[in-house]
């Protein structure tokens, strides 16, 4: 199962890009992360439209999808970190206490939806 | 992978000695990131020396937003407190007593200021990936002649914030 946060993306071809198999990586825009070439839509060209947009929190897969939405729609995914460290000790904790994911586009007027994963 | 994030902390002239990766903000009697606070510590009636911390990012990430600073407790014992705020300039740390209010622990906001320094007005998001320091937030142990002798009861600090 992916990791907490993060996303995934599926085109038409059947190809699937995996923000963890590529560690977050993109491998298309260097420098950047997966999310930013899911939005961007660099593997379009080779693989067609994104048909499914997911994203991962507490080992379930959440879903949008994508074929039902307009051509401007735009991927949402705000993860909420935290890091903790003690005046009397170590570090104590790191990580994500949540998630919003969906989508937004505009159509004469904002249109969106975004679960806010906790 | 996303975001990495490390504990920096500001000791010396301005506090601009930034050391990474700190794992405490132990409150002492003297500035500097190495010695145990057991061989420095604070005094009843006195004050720490001013602690300056900040967060700063590296890794992978699209956007950063949201950032705040909190302490779980503010008034850890009786006689003790802890007062702070966020920063845009370092000071050279003193026990001169801050001006501050009690160190906030719902959260005080902080922006994203530059790849090289965690000194300055930043802005509330980036977007400019790659190393990315936030403000600094300042903070000192105030003590008056009734605190207790030994340890102070475990506080933490504790920073959050929104990515894409």
């Amino acid at each position: 199962m992916p990791l907490d946060t993060t996303v995934q993306a599926e085109y038409e071809d059947g190809f699937i890009l995996d923000e963890t198999e590529l560690n977050d990586i993109s491998p298309y825009n260097e420098g950047h992360n997966v999310l930013r070439a899911i939005i961007d839509k660099c593997p379009e060209e080779e693989h067609g439209r994104m048909v499914r947009f997911s994203g991962f929190w507490k080992n379930e897969r959440h879903d949008v999808d994508w074929t039902s939405l307009p051509d401007n729609a735009r991927p949402i995914r705000f993860r909420h970190g935290f890091i903790t460290q003690s005046a009397t000790g170590e570090e104590l904790a790191r990580g994500w206490s949540g998630m919003d994911f969906g989508y937004q586009y505009t159509d004469g007027e904002n249109v969106q939806d975004v679960r806010e994963l906790r | 992978m996303a975001s990495t994030q490390t504990w920096v902390e500001g000791n010396g002239t301005n506090a601009a000695t930034l050391t990474e990766s700190r794992s405490e903000i132990n409150f002492k009697n003297v500035d500097d990131s190495t010695t145990a606070y057991t061989s420095s510590p604070i005094t009843a009636g006195n004050n720490s020396f001013v602690k300056y911390q900040a967060i700063k990012f590296a890794g992978t990430w699209n956007s950063l937003s949201g950032l705040t600073y909190k302490v779980s407790n503010n008034a850890p014992a009786t006689g003790i407190s802890i007062v702070g705020s966020v920063v845009s300039a370092g000071a050279t740390p003193s026990t001169t007593a801050l001006g501050d209010s009690a160190f906030s622990t719902s959260g005080l906001s902080a922006n994203f200021v530059s790849s090289s320094t965690p000194y300055g007005a930043g802005s509330s998001s980036t977007t400019a990936g790659g190393t990315m320091y936030a403000q600094a937030f300042r903070a000192q142990m105030k003590t008056t002649s009734s605190a207790a002798p030994g340890d102070t009861p475990q506080v933490t600090f504790t920073a959050t914030w929104t990515e894409s």
